[in-house]
């Protein structure tokens, strides 16, 4: 129920964003107009009668290099106390529509209860590509709707100082597990929605579906929490990131040296 | 066009939502689930006054040979990677030898530790037993599947 609210909360937060943002459409958009796609005939004709070709509009949106913060772990840390980490995201637009993106984070876990101690440090780096489905006439604004892909390798050390199970016919067993590496490899399928607050200042979340592929660990403790996707008992689950990031146009500076 | 998208985020929101399961209750069970079939027939069948326990165990008994029963759940010793159980029914005695290897596993949200347990071999004696198969060799954290069939003559 919680998590419900907190990301409905999240998602009426988003929404009013890109409402706002919408009202500030003439802040760095460009609307290009295409007058030779759909015709073969002279724009000066004199021939009256004939219908008026309609232009095909195309949206231009700025693109360049993004470099932001995730704030997803900060604020996964009111939910689920034991972990705490931050992740740092980097994004390219290679095309008008695509985008490549690089993210890495950090996670350290430290989980105790009555039978149990665990703790983990680790690092994970995601790659992958997303492509732009929001292309709109009456809002011509530099925001995104990504759907996407990632792949992800995490590494982690991970240790419990004590553990106790107990079993009722053969008694307690107990004891504790060394220091050992963990490496697993991610994949996570991306929807997500990036908006322009002030000039080149971005605010975005996305939902993941996530699927931890594989997790080579010497055999003898699973990991608790697999840093970049969560939870191991569950192979797959979902996900999601809140961004803030500065975008730095040199698409354009590049385009205004040309002329 | 953006109708459509508030419908689409919206659904989104509500599968994430819907997928909190992490409700449940952590057992502490690491137990061989079995389950006796007639050789002839190759159905399940019931043994009448089944009394069991663990070989290093013998002052306590998991079964006390008052149920008639078709299915035993035999603890095994995380301690070790092997666990013989003595199996009785009336007068019949035999053994079975198990042995496993085991790690143990973080249960998220339940916050807890379990253990996961994988059959490597069974071993047994054939007074009332003819022959056993391993059909799930991994006994696993909230999963009641039978590991193992037991058929007798």
């Amino acid at each position: 129920m919680l998590r419900y609210l907190f990301i409905s909360i999240l998602f009426v937060l988003s929404v009013s964003a890109a409402a706002q943002s919408s009202r500030l459409s003439s802040m760095g958009s460009k609307l290009g107009v295409d007058t030779q796609g759909g015709s073969s005939r002279p724009a000066n004709s004199d021939d009256d009668e004939e219908r008026p070709v309609e232009p095909k509009i195309t949206v231009i949106k700025d693109q360049g290099l993004s470099l932001g913060v995730d704030l997803a772990p900060v604020i996964m840390r009111f939910i689920k106390e034991e972990d705490t980490g931050i992740a740092f995201v980097g994004r390219y637009g290679v095309k008008n529509k695509w985008w490549a993106n690089a993210e890495v984070g950090f996670q350290h876990t430290n989980y105790s209860n009555d039978n149990f101690d665990y703790k983990s440090n680790g690092t994970f780096i995601k790659i992958g590509l997303d492509y732009d489905i929001f292309q709109s006439e009456d809002f011509p604004v530099n925001d995104n709707i990504f759907v996407g892909f990632r792949y992800g390798y995490a590494w982690q050390m991970h240790e419990s100082g004590r553990f106790l199970i107990v079993d009722d016919y053969w008694g307690e067993y107990k004891g504790s597990v060394d220091k050992t590496s963990v490496n697993s490899h991610i994949l996570e399928a991306v929807f997500g929605i990036r908006c322009e607050m002030l000039r080149n200042l971005y605010m975005g979340w996305s939902f993941r579906a996530r699927f931890l592929v594989a997790s080579a660990h010497d055999n003898t403790l699973d990991p608790y929490s697999v840093p970049g996707y969560g939870s191991y008992d569950s192979k797959a689950g979902i996900g999601f990131t809140y961004t803030i990031e500065y975008q730095i146009p040199f698409n354009k500076l590049w385009k205004n040296k040309e002329k | 066009m953006k109708s459509k998208l508030l419908i689409l985020c919206i659904v989104i929101t509500n599968l994430v939502a819907c997928n909190n399961g992490d409700d449940m209750l952590l057992s502490y069970q690491h137990s061989l689930q079995t389950g006796f079939y007639s050789h002839n027939t190759k159905k399940d069948t019931v043994l009448t006054a089944i009394k069991a326990w663990g070989i290093g165990h013998e002052d306590s008994l998991l079964y006390d040979g008052s149920q008639s029963l078709h299915e035993l759940f035999l603890n095994l010793n995380m301690n070790e990677n092997r666990t013989q159980f003595v199996i009785c029914t009336q007068m019949l005695r035999d053994e079975i030898d198990v042995y496993y290897s085991h790690h143990l596993q973080p249960v998220s949200g339940s916050g807890g530790i379990t253990m996961e347990i994988r059959i490597d071999s069974i071993k047994h004696t054939n007074v009332f037993m003819d022959s056993l198969a391993i059909r799930q060799r991994d006994i696993k954290y909230n999963e009641s599947t039978q590991n193992v069939e037991i058929f007798v003559y």
